[in-house]
């Protein structure tokens, strides 16, 4: 008995010990995942997440492929692959929404933006746990919301109406994730949800005041800092990138007072510089290479595998490349690029200028060969380019007080590229005549003209050398199924 | 001298049915048996005898024969002595025994269905010591028992029973034995002849009991929960191969869902569900990177190998021969000790400890042979298949060139067929598979230490060429006893190598068509099958036809011969090594206290290689250094787990109460591997590394998992008198796998049960045994599914950078209140034993499942697919009944007779389906599919089956004609107009049959049976509808049964309809294939053969028996349709020899 009574405390002791170590012991740790508290417990591991949301941004479905040169630039009618009907091009081409291999592009599209979002949530939700120093929490405070209000901005222009000018301020628009959350968040107006982008990025300029430097992309080549956290600013939702979102956001919302001010507030930082042609390499097997043009980048999206996806899409000479590659007929190109009117030329973005960017296998096969990579240290060549600088001025030239105001911020650009200045346009009609041919200059095989001609509402669009008729259903996105099943409507 | 006359007595049933024996065992034998057993009823126990002047010997032969009552007495005693007049009737066994042996100088006492008589003097006897033989059973169960001790009163003589429960003990007539053994009541015998067979009754107030429970063990009559027990003889009398088959057998509401691809595949696992299973299973998740099924099924129930938790694997490949007992535990009762666990049901498992002795060598051989049973299969031979090409249109086409070349496919066909070519492909890859198994176990030990060593080798061969499954244990145990304390060790190893069969998957046998040959002219093996050869311009004809036949194995193009790819030196195989070592310490400071703490750590590493050499019609259009490939495939498994329970047991007056407490912790990990290297380019080159690269953009893959769970377990058992019971079971579980706001978990449960024999109004009561009432509630949980779900978790980027740096990923949204799935079951339960033959057990059960664990679809713009969240809560109901009935029963000789029919019925109903699954019954309604597609609706069984209606095929037209859900009549099929066109519960499952033993000689049949439920019989449509004629061969039912020519009543769409031309259009889901599943199986019969006891000494051995078991010997169905696709399934002979020496 009394070995019991010895024993039975010690019994006591084991089970409390077992009890209060046991909540611990159950917190198991996988090997090959990071947990929450793990990932966010360090700067590094900040680090790691926020660029989570620009690496997943850059895959094929969101800016990699899809949003910049894939997707929207075949709806845009800027390729030439529309002759066997039953291909996922040609189909995307005459707009067959419905079509289930065309939805599964676009739900795609539709889930990695919010992918995107929901890991910038997820930074923004531990941002504030202590661990990183005011300023670094700035940063990433500011980056997060920045990409959060960008990437809603998209969805908003790719899935709902056009806002025009505010008449469709109620049309419905899609869900904006303010939370890290997987319960169904309502969708909201377009106007509503254009006011959150707006709140979001107005907060991420003001965090990221505190850092406005700019390390252009050919001088940071090759840079060896092993603290990369504040480096390759233009590929970074940065101080300026923000500003140039808003001012598309503000041009968007018809509010031409706040798009001129942003605009000129990046044109105005000096950061980025226009190409100069004499040195420019268009070589893209050279180390200094840069066919994108990146001094002008305001922020840009990094792609590691762009090289395996450019090979395959811009690359081939095979005859059955229709189904996968996208190119051009040089005939097509010349009606971008005019060179047959006077000094055009030379326009460094056409097919006759002396430093090519295209890649002329026949006259009925132009790739563009902006985004060959064909030295892997050439990181130049690696990237997308998102905002540009040109379109600073344009959206400033369209948000100009006066035509005379307005023609001489295209003309800067005009002038860069090497083609004549333009007289003072006669109206705003033939200024928006002008910033359309420039568009469609400026952006090919970046996805901007198609947000060009959805929020200019065009009747009808250039399709090679003829035009093809555009209507709002076209314009406009179908919502996924699955977000139509499991989402809220808001009612 | 004393002899015992049981055999003679026993002889005119015993002649009857070794007759039968003798004129060989068969089906007849059983309806004979049953028919038997009808008469038997009515002989029991009234005992009617007129008889004037006859030797009382002749009367207490009646006696015996009409009660069933062995006697016991000195053949000197009764000789000579003549009964006068004697005159019963209707009495009891006691009645007719006392009337027959007034007057007589003798005396009689009743112990236990054995009548013994003795001289009414009881003048001592010379005091002679003898050797005394006997046996001790259970008086219930009349199982023997071993490890009985057994004293003689006043001496040292003292011995133990051995594993068949027989002793031997010096010791003088008259003399008392004192036999005691834990659980029973101890007893006093005298000795009063050589020989005696002594029943010993169980205790209600003994530590271990007659359940089980891996945890801690309970008095049977105590014990309120639902558990079924079978003993390792019962487990013999089915199978000597497989413990799963074995308690398919024995317990109808075990099963093993019959799996028509998988067949008989020696290397597949089956599915094991208990009552029907209660997770509502998620559709979804069923492509998992598990190659080495480390993770357990949703529905599986949890098995519990010598108290720990262990795999379906392990259980799959266990040797049976070291199975001592299996319990089965179901309801609440029986598994809220298992809490988070239980929910699916219990398996304990517990294998033989070695008995203390001398030492003993036990051997054990089989043979085991499988032959493929491809009963379902009825294809068409060469020129049946070649008409059936011909009237079909197969060969006529509009295009000049086109038909031309038909004409030279035609001709070459036809001519193959003029020389006799009619191959049977599907007999091809089969063979008649003979396996082995052998086991030597060694025992033995004093009273401090006893020890025992096992090696078994168990070679399995499948029905196809190539397959088999080779499983080396082996085992050591050892158990040390200091005062009142005890180890035990027992270190396990297993080596296992599986191939499968290089013949691949049955179903591309059975699509080729006859006419073809595997040999060119020369006798080698072809590797195109149809080369037919244009005489004009020299070249092969093509494309033709068959230039579009799918091989199965990845290659569209030409028919390739499968005989060739099998000649190629082609690996697929998976082998694994796996340590077990359990430690167990007792301390038993007091009779009523026991202390037990346990350590079980367990480790398996898995490998797996496919190989497959250039040559192969895989690559047929890969290039020259990509073609052969290699798959080599890693996997670790660890699980440890530790005990520590406390047992008190103690009894006041007529309160007894048992209680228990136990703490257990859990971890369990694992991870596996895989990886792929391409270019083999010759067939020779087998070795991984003398692949040429890895495939372009591919890695490695695999998995990881770790788990961990603490458990606290306390229960407290109460009995009055005997008479009622109470227990109570509280249980806190904790696991790693729940989200941290529902980490820990409550279960409970309670039961209450009225011992009604051992009430006065029942007592002495020869009628009624045992009569108990038996209800418990409580609720259990299940977490078999994959771990890190509830936590919020991300990944780097091993293939990309972002300017320099690896940023991280989301993996998906961990609910953190992701809770424990719950079932809360109840049971009423019913133990009824009459006359001592007559025992029936009876359970309803209601088990309803909250917060099945399924995948959540969430909205895209959430940024995630879905989640892990509680949804679908499914209702089983059902009963199962378990009758035996002993004709014969006579420990001491082992001759018995017994019928039994176990019946099983469950049905079940979703109450509430998650979003995820409701989205799937959407896409059912607009997809067209030829397979019925799950869906589960609110109110409905899992098991229905969904399909349009059909009202059958136009006779005017050959087409199908549907009913719309609005009730209007189309030729249209729509997805959307699907209804509920079947159930595939059964009404009622189960299985019945006898236990013979005679003289040695045994005889044991279950058979089961299936009435009610359909079946969706998808031969029908994959292979007589919805057949590709030009390319394939078919079943017979295609050229005879298809509708042909207006007017035809037929059951299957045309194949050239009214019009002229060839139906295009698939045959989808219609209520057209659902059929009744009615059938009938000889699952199980095995017939036996116990070597007399004196040609066992002569030959130097003990318990020598052989054993003939039959498994799946026939099947009568209501449905005929191809059973075994990827796998034939087979018939299984096996011939068993144990000994002892």
């Amino acid at each position: 008995m009394k070995s019991i009574k010895q024993l039975f405390p010690a019994f006591i002791f084991v089970v409390l010990l077992l009890f209060t170590s046991c909540k611990k012991w159950l917190d198991v740790t996988p090997k090959t995942q990071i947990k929450e508290d793990a990932q966010f417990g360090t700067k590094q591991g900040f680090t790691d997440a926020l660029f989570g949301i620009y690496q997943n941004s850059a895959k094929s479905a969101g800016y990699g492929r899809n949003l910049t040169f894939g997707l929207l630039d075949i709806l845009a009618q800027q390729y030439e692959n529309k002759s066997i009907a039953t291909s996922l091009y040609a189909k995307l081409a005459v707009y067959n929404y419905t079509d289930a291999e065309v939805q599964a592009i676009v739900d795609a599209t539709f889930a990695n933006s919010y992918a995107s979002i929901a890991q910038a949530n997820y930074v923004l939700k531990n941002v504030d746990n202590g661990v990183l120093d005011e300023n670094t929490k700035r940063i990433v405070k500011g980056e997060s919301l920045g990409m959060r209000g960008f990437l809603h901005f998209d969805l908003i222009r790719l899935f709902s109406d056009i806002y025009a000018d505010g008449t469709n301020a109620n049309a419905q628009s899609v869900a904006y994730l303010k939370s890290f959350t997987v319960s169904p968040t309502a969708r909201i107006s377009v106007g509503a949800a254009l006011l959150l982008c707006e709140a979001d990025l107005k907060e991420a300029e003001q965090l990221l005041s505190v850092n406005q430097n700019i390390d252009l992309i050919p001088d940071n080549q090759g840079s060896t800092n092993p603290d990369l956290f504040l480096q390759f600013r233009q590929n970074h939702m940065n101080y300026w990138a923000v500003k140039a979102v808003l001012a598309r956001l503000y041009l968007y919302k018809g509010d031409k007072v706040n798009a001129l001010k942003y605009a000129l507030d990046v044109i105005n930082s000096t950061k980025f510089k226009f190409v100069n042609q004499s040195t420019l390499n268009v070589d893209p097997s050279a180390l200094t290479a840069d066919l994108t043009f990146s001094t002008e980048h305001v922020f840009s999206i990094y792609v590691s595998g762009l090289k395996a996806v450019a090979d395959d899409v811009f690359k081939n000479t095979a005859a059955t490349g229709e189904t996968t590659d996208l190119w051009t007929t040089k005939a097509n190109l010349n009606t971008i690029y005019q060179p047959t009117l006077p000094n055009h030329g030379t326009d460094i973005r056409s097919v006759t200028a002396s430093k090519s960017l295209w890649n002329e296998v026949s006259a009925n096969i132009v790739y563009t060969k902006k985004y060959y990579s064909d030295n892997a240290l050439n990181v130049a060549q690696r990237i997308i380019p998102v905002i540009k600088l040109s379109e600073m001025y344009y959206i400033a030239a369209e948000s100009a007080t006066t035509l005379t105001d307005a023609a001489k911020y295209l003309n800067v650009v005009r002038t860069s590229r090497l083609i004549p200045e333009i007289t003072v346009p006669a109206s705003s009609a033939a200024l928006d005549a002008q910033i359309l041919l420039e568009y469609r200059k400026e952006f090919y095989a970046e996805g901007q003209l198609w947000f060009y001609y959805k929020r200019k509402n065009l009747a009808s669009i250039a399709n090679g050398s003829g035009t093809i008729a555009m209507t709002k259903a076209k314009y406009i996105f179908p919502l996924p199924n699955t977000e139509l099943e499991f989402g809220s409507s808001g009612n | 001298m004393y002899k015992n006359f049981i055999g003679n007595i026993g002889k005119p049933p015993g002649y009857a049915l070794k007759l039968l024996l003798i004129m060989k065992l068969s089906v007849v034998i059983l309806i004979i048996t049953i028919m038997q057993t009808s008469a038997a009823v009515t002989f029991a126990q009234n005992i009617n005898i007129t008889e004037k002047n006859v030797p009382l010997e002749k009367v207490l032969k009646q006696i015996r024969l009409q009660s069933g009552y062995d006697f016991f007495y000195n053949q000197d005693l009764v000789r000579g002595i003549n009964i006068t007049e004697l005159n019963i009737k209707n009495a009891s066994i006691e009645q007719a025994v006392q009337k027959t042996l007034s007057g007589l100088p003798l005396t009689y006492s009743v112990d236990n269905r054995i009548v013994v008589i003795r001289k009414l003097d009881r003048s001592p006897t010379a005091v002679v010591d003898s050797v005394i033989t006997g046996t001790v059973y259970d008086a219930k169960t009349k199982d023997r028992l071993p490890g009985v001790n057994i004293k003689v009163k006043n001496s040292s003589s003292k011995t133990v029973t051995d594993t068949r429960g027989n002793f031997r003990i010096t010791a003088v007539r008259g003399a008392t034995l004192q036999i005691s053994y834990v659980g029973y009541e101890s007893k006093e015998v005298t000795v009063t002849g050589t020989r005696l067979d002594i029943a010993l009754n169980e205790t209600a107030q003994s530590l271990s009991g007659v359940v089980v429970t891996g945890i801690f063990a309970q008095s049977k009559s105590t014990f309120t929960g639902a558990a079924k027990t079978f003993s390792a003889q019962e487990l013999s009398k089915v199978s000597n191969n497989n413990v799963l088959t074995a308690l398919k057998s024995l317990d109808p509401s075990f099963q093993l869902p019959e799996n028509l691809n998988v067949g008989s595949n020696p290397n597949v696992l089956p599915d094991v569900v208990l009552r029907g299973g209660n997770t509502l299973v998620d559709i979804r998740q069923s492509a998992q990177a598990d190659p080495f099924n480390y993770q357990a099924a949703p529905n599986a129930p949890l098995f519990i190998l010598d108290g720990f938790e262990t795999s379906l694997q392990r259980i799959n490949d266990l040797d049976m021969n070291r199975i001592a007992s299996v319990t089965i535990l179901k309801d609440a009762g029986a598994t809220a000790i298992y809490g988070s666990r239980g929910a699916n049901g219990v398996i304990v498992i517990e294998q033989v400890r070695p008995a203390e002795g001398k030492l003993r060598i036990s051997y054990n051989a089989s043979l085991v042979v499988e032959q493929p049973d491809i009963s379902g299969y009825d294809l068409l031979n060469a020129q049946e298949k070649f008409d059936l090409e011909d009237r079909t249109g197969v060969f006529k086409n509009t295009f000049n060139n086109t038909q031309n070349a038909l004409d030279l496919v035609r001709e070459s066909r036809l001519a193959a067929i003029r020389k006799g070519v009619n191959t049977d492909w599907i007999a091809k890859p089969l063979q008649t598979g003979v396996g082995q198994k052998h086991n030597i176990y060694v025992e033995g030990g004093a009273e401090a230490v006893t020890y025992g060593l096992n090696l078994t080798y168990d070679q399995k061969s499948g029905a196809m060429k190539g397959s088999d499954r080779t499983t080396t244990t082996g085992n050591s145990f050892l158990s040390y006893r200091i005062k009142n304390f005890q180890f035990r060790n027992d270190l396990t190893l297993a080596f296992n190598k599986a191939n499968n069969s290089p013949y691949g998957s049955f179903r591309q046998y059975a699509q080729l068509n006859p006419y073809w040959s595997p040999y060119d002219d020369a006798g080698n093996l072809k590797v195109y099958l149809e080369e037919v050869i244009d005489p004009q311009t020299g070249l092969r004809v093509g494309p033709n036809l068959t230039d579009f036949y799918d091989n199965l194995n990845g290659y569209v193009g030409r028919p390739v011969n499968p005989l060739y790819n099998a000649s190629l030196n082609i690996t697929d195989q998976t082998s694994y090594k796996r340590v077990t070592n359990n430690f167990e310490t007792r301390w038993q400071p007091k009779d009523w206290l026991r202390l037990t703490a346990r350590l079980s750590y367990n480790y398996q590493s898995d490998e797996s290689d496919i190989f497959l050499p250039a040559q192969h019609s895989s690559f047929a259009n890969v290039t020259t250094f990509e073609k052969g490939s290699y798959t080599k495939g890693y996997g670790k498994t660890q699980r440890v787990e530790g005990f520590l329970t406390g047992e008190a047991n103690k009894s006041f007056g007529k309160h007894f109460v048992s209680a228990s407490a136990t703490l257990n912790i859990q971890e369990n990990a694992y991870n596996t591997e895989s990886i792929r290297v391409i270019g083999f380019p010759n067939p020779n080159l087998s070795e991984l590394i003398l692949g040429n690269q890895y495939p372009a953009n591919t890695r490695p893959t695999g998995s990881e998992s770790l788990s961990r769970s603490v458990g606290t377990l306390a229960r407290l058992a109460y009995a009055y008198d005997n008479r009622y019971l109470l227990d109570a079971t509280y249980r806190l579980d904790g696991s790693s796998l729940f989200g941290s706001d529902k980490r820990f978990a409550p279960f409970w449960s309670l039961g209450a049960g009225w011992n009604a024999q051992n009430e006065e109004f029942l007592k002495g009561n020869t009628a009624i045994n045992e009569l108990r009432l038996r209800y418990t509630i409580g609720t259990t949980g299940s977490e078999s599914f994959e771990s890190y779900k509830g936590i919020t978790t991300s990944q780097y980027y091993t293939d990309r950078d972002y300017r320099g740096v690896i940023a991280s990923y989301l993996l998906g949204y961990g609910n953190s209140a992701l809770a424990w799935q719950k079932t809360l079951k109840s049971n009423i339960g019913l133990d009824i034993t009459l006359f001592n033959r007559f025992t029936l057990n009876a359970n309803y059960f209601n088990e309803r499942t909250k917060g099945s664990i399924a995948f959540i679809s969430s909205a895209p713009s959430s940024g995630f697919a879905g989640y892990y969240d509680n949804m679908g809560d499914v209702v089983n109901k059902g009963y199962e009944l378990y009758g035996r009935y002993n004709i014969i029963a006579n420990p001491s000789s082992r001759n018995n007779l017994s019928v039994f029919a176990n019946v099983f019925h469950v049905t079940n109903k979703i109450e509430k389906i998650s979003s995820t699954i409701k989205a799937l019954n959407d896409r059912a309604n607009t997809t067209l599919s030829s397979t019925p597609l799950p869906r589960y609706a609110e109110g409905q069984s899992v098991n229905v089956i969904w399909g349009v209606e059909s009202l059958g095929i136009d006779p005017a037209s050959g087409n199908e004609l549907f009913r719309k859900r609005n009730g209007t009549i189309t030729t249209t099929y729509d997805p959307a107009d699907q209804v509920i066109i079947g159930d595939a519960t059964p009404t009622l499952s189960g299985t019945f049959g006898t236990n013979l033993e005679v003289k040695g000689i045994g005889l044991n049949v279950y058979l089961r049976f299936n009435v009610g439920g359909d079946a969706y019989n998808q031969t029908l449509v994959d292979r007589v509808e919805n057949v590709n004629v030009n390319q394939y061969n078919v079943d017979r039912r295609v050229a005879e049964e298809r509708w042909q020519k207006p007017g035809d009543v037929a059951l299957y769409r045309a194949i050239v309809n009214f019009a002229g031309t060839t139906n295009t259009n698939i045959t989808y889901v219609t209520s057209r294939f659902v059929q009744k599943n009615n059938f009938i199986t000889g699952e199980s019969m095995s017939a036996y053969y116990r070597l007399p006891e004196k040609l066992n000494k002569r030959l130097g051995l003990q318990n020598t028996k052989i054993t003939l078991f039959t498994s799946d010997v026939f099947r009568v169905a209501s449905i005929k349709r191809e059973r075994g696709l990827d796998y034939p399934f087979s018939r299984s002979y096996t011939l068993q020899l144990q000994t002892t020496f």
